[in-house]
């Protein structure tokens, strides 16, 4: 079982080499870059605010393959370890982001949501958005 | 009213008096109290449907508020592109079985999701019958509205109306379920607490609500009639028990006065103060029968009383009448029963009397006839009283003549009767003297002058004559001589004939006149004049033994005192010799 997870990860790691995803903010969103670790404190709601603009995560539900890729290059955590985590923070009222059931909703949350930030295969980034982080 | 009719209304007057009472107990206090039970009950049911309808109102208010809050309605802000709200309102829909339709409306009024699919992407306007503010869930923001467009039938449905009980809405004045109001129903009403503009009533059907009480009526009103009936036939069986008696009593005093038979009784066997009533009235009828039949005996004995009263007096008129015929003695006689009234005869000796007025023709030729019979009948009446005075039997009136004997029926001795005789013919003579003065007095100028005539001897008396009738008189020789005797003597005399002389020479100067011969007889017989009052005193008689000699001194002449002397010469010669 630890071989076939080990192999996964391999893969998965090969397919972030390609860069295929990135997180996105609004156009207008005054954040201009932010990196993996800042990232990974915003979408663990560690962090609401880069600078005096609150932050709106948004997840994409299930386990979309952007969505797995994301937590385990950005937030660097399996499914696991996150549910751990989040089960955790609900005692110290600390809830996980919101999440949208589909890439286009994620895609209209963020243009429509001040503050919003999420993730999104490149191929869907358009003129709206702007890229922050790929991976 | 007759006094059957009223006991028998009194006695169902009675007996309805408990039946009117509860009648009206039940028609007024107990249905009023009915009603307000009813009522109670009502309201407490009333109470339970309208916390059932809060119960429900607070349910559809918890659920959508608990949608409200989900996560999943962060997508509003992405005009719930995913149908994840859509899809989650219809299942809630589905659920809640709601008619109606639940509204999400983003903050600018836009219909981002519902149930009716046909209003997505529209705008609403109005209240919403029941709404949330929607807020998102990671900053709080308000994002939206959920609303719910809601029927009330979701409430009405929780109302099991039928015909008797009734639940409805009231909103606006509009009533659901859109039914009349029934007019004759008990009702109540109250509002829903979540929704105080939403009233509801409960109405009940009065018949249904009183059907029982209703259904009790009607059975009391038929137990009530028939009750009613036993009672009025018992009513009447009673009275009837109670009056038999009086009626009875009634018709029989009734019938008594009807047929007049007091014998009729009332037979009641009974012990009470009735029974008592129709012994006393018996006691009284018996009372009645018998003074009737006394009264009828007495009346009875009254009337042969009466009749023979009747009969006794005019039998004692007839015989007064009848003894104006006879001689009182006969009459008597006959009438004290000593003497049979029947044909019959025997031989006496009486003394027997004929007197007649003298040329009675020629003296009332000149007269009246009233004054005739006038003076006739005091004659006739004063010589009868003179006649009867002597006890002497006036045997007939022969027109002026009168018939007298003595000597039967009651006889003295024969010497007795034949002085009575005399002396009842002077008696006569006197009274017809006196009668002369009244006579001319009165006017009568030609008074009666009478001459009697007697004899003593044998007589056939008895009842002469036949069966039917007779006769009771003297018949004889001595009958006729006393007769002849009479018709010889001169006015104003009584002659005697020697055998009458013979018996009263003792008392009554008497001197020898004519000699008469009676028809039949050879001898003629001697007869006598009796002197009368001076003329008798005038006379001398010298009776011894051998002789009796009569003489009057003052008539006596000198030829008649030497006739006299040579006479007694001649007697004295002779029997000395």
């Amino acid at each position: 079982m630890r071989i076939i997870l080990l192999l996964l990860s391999i893969a998965l790691v090969s397919v972030a080499e390609a860069a295929e995803y990135a997180v996105v903010v609004a156009r207008n969103s005054p954040i201009e870059a932010l990196d993996s670790e800042r990232l990974r404190d915003i979408f663990l709601r560690r962090r609401s605010f880069e600078g005096n603009i609150p932050l709106v995560p948004v997840n994409l539900l299930g386990e979309e393959a952007v969505r797995t890729q994301f937590e385990s290059q950005v937030l660097q955590m399996d499914r696991g370890q996150i549910n751990q985590y989040w089960v955790t923070s609900h005692f110290q009222g600390i809830k996980p982001p919101a999440t949208q059931a589909s890439l286009q909703s994620i895609k209209t949350f963020i243009e429509r949501v001040d503050g919003a930030i999420g993730y999104l295969p490149i191929s869907m980034v358009d003129d709206g958005l702007k890229v922050l982080h790929e991976f | 009213m007759s006094f059957k009719a009223k006991t028998i209304l009194l006695l169902i007057l009675l007996s309805l008096v408990p039946y009117v009472v509860t009648m009206t107990f039940l028609g007024n206090a107990y249905r009023n109290d009915v009603e307000n039970r009813l009522m109670e009950d009502m309201g407490h049911q009333l109470a339970i449907t309208i916390d059932r309808l809060d119960q429900s109102l607070q349910a559809l208010q918890n659920d959508i508020e608990f949608i409200a809050s989900l996560d999943i309605m962060n997508d509003v802000l992405t005009g719930d592109l995913d149908r994840r709200i859509v899809n989650l309102l219809l299942l809630k829909k589905d659920d809640l079985a709601l008619d109606g339709d639940f509204d999400v409306v983003d903050a600018s009024g836009l219909v981002v999701a519902s149930t009716a699919l046909d209003s997505i992407g529209s705008r609403i306007n109005g209240e919403p019958f029941m709404q949330v503010p929607l807020f998102s869930t990671f900053n709080d923001d308000n994002i939206g509205t959920l609303r719910v467009r809601y029927e009330m039938s979701n409430l009405t449905r929780y109302f099991a109306n039928d015909d008797n009980f009734r639940y409805a809405l009231l909103v606006d004045g509009e009533r659901y379920p859109a039914q009349m109001q029934s007019a004759d129903a008990l009702s109540v009403s109250g509002v829903i607490g979540l929704r105080p503009e939403i009233g509801i009533i409960f109405e009940q059907n009065r018949d249904f609500a009183f059907a029982v009480l209703d259904s009790f009526t009607r059975s009391f009103l038929i137990a009530l009639t028939i009750g009613t009936l036993i009672i009025s036939a018992i009513a009447f069986l009673a009275a009837s028990y109670i009056l038999r008696p009086i009626l009875l009593l009634s018709s029989t005093a009734r019938s008594i006065y009807k047929t007049h038979d007091y014998s009729q009784r009332v037979r009641v066997d009974r012990s009470d103060e009735i029974g008592n009533l129709a012994s006393a009235f018996n006691a009284m009828i018996q009372g009645m029968q018998d003074l009737i039949a006394r009264l009828k005996e007495e009346g009875e004995n009254r009337l042969k009383l009466a009749q023979e009263k009747n009969r006794a007096e005019m039998l004692q008129t007839l015989s007064n009448k009848l003894s104006k015929y006879l001689s009182p003695q006969i009459y008597e006689s006959i009438f004290s029963g000593e003497r049979d009234v029947k044909l019959g005869s025997s031989r006496k000796k009486l003394t027997i009397f004929f007197s007649d007025i003298v040329n009675f023709t020629g003296t009332t030729d000149q007269m009246e006839s009233e004054d005739l019979t006038a003076l006739l009948n005091q004659y006739l009446r004063e010589m009868t009283d003179i006649a009867l005075r002597y006890g002497a039997t006036v045997d007939k009136y022969i027109g002026d003549a009168i018939m007298i004997f003595f000597g039967d029926p009651h006889s003295r001795g024969v010497e007795e009767d034949a002085l009575l005789c005399v002396e009842m013919s002077l008696s006569m003579q006197r009274r017809v003297r006196e009668l002369h003065r009244e006579w001319r007095a009165a006017g009568y100028t030609k008074p009666f002058v009478i001459r009697v005539g007697i004899h003593t001897g044998y007589c056939t008396v008895g009842n002469f004559g036949t069966e039917s009738r007779m006769d009771y008189t003297i018949v004889g020789s001595a009958v006729n001589l006393a007769s002849r005797i009479e018709s010889t003597a001169e006015p104003g005399t009584v002659y005697i004939s020697e055998d009458t002389y013979l018996l009263v020479r003792e008392k009554f100067a008497s001197l020898p006149v004519s000699k008469v011969t009676p028809k039949g007889i050879s001898q003629p017989v001697q007869l006598y004049k009796v002197l009368m009052d001076e003329a008798a005193e005038r006379v001398k008689t010298l009776s011894q033994d051998g002789f009796q000699l009569q003489y009057q001194p003052e008539l006596l002449t000198a030829e008649s005192r030497e006739q006299l002397r040579l006479v007694l010469e001649k007697i004295t010669r002779e029997s000395s010799s």
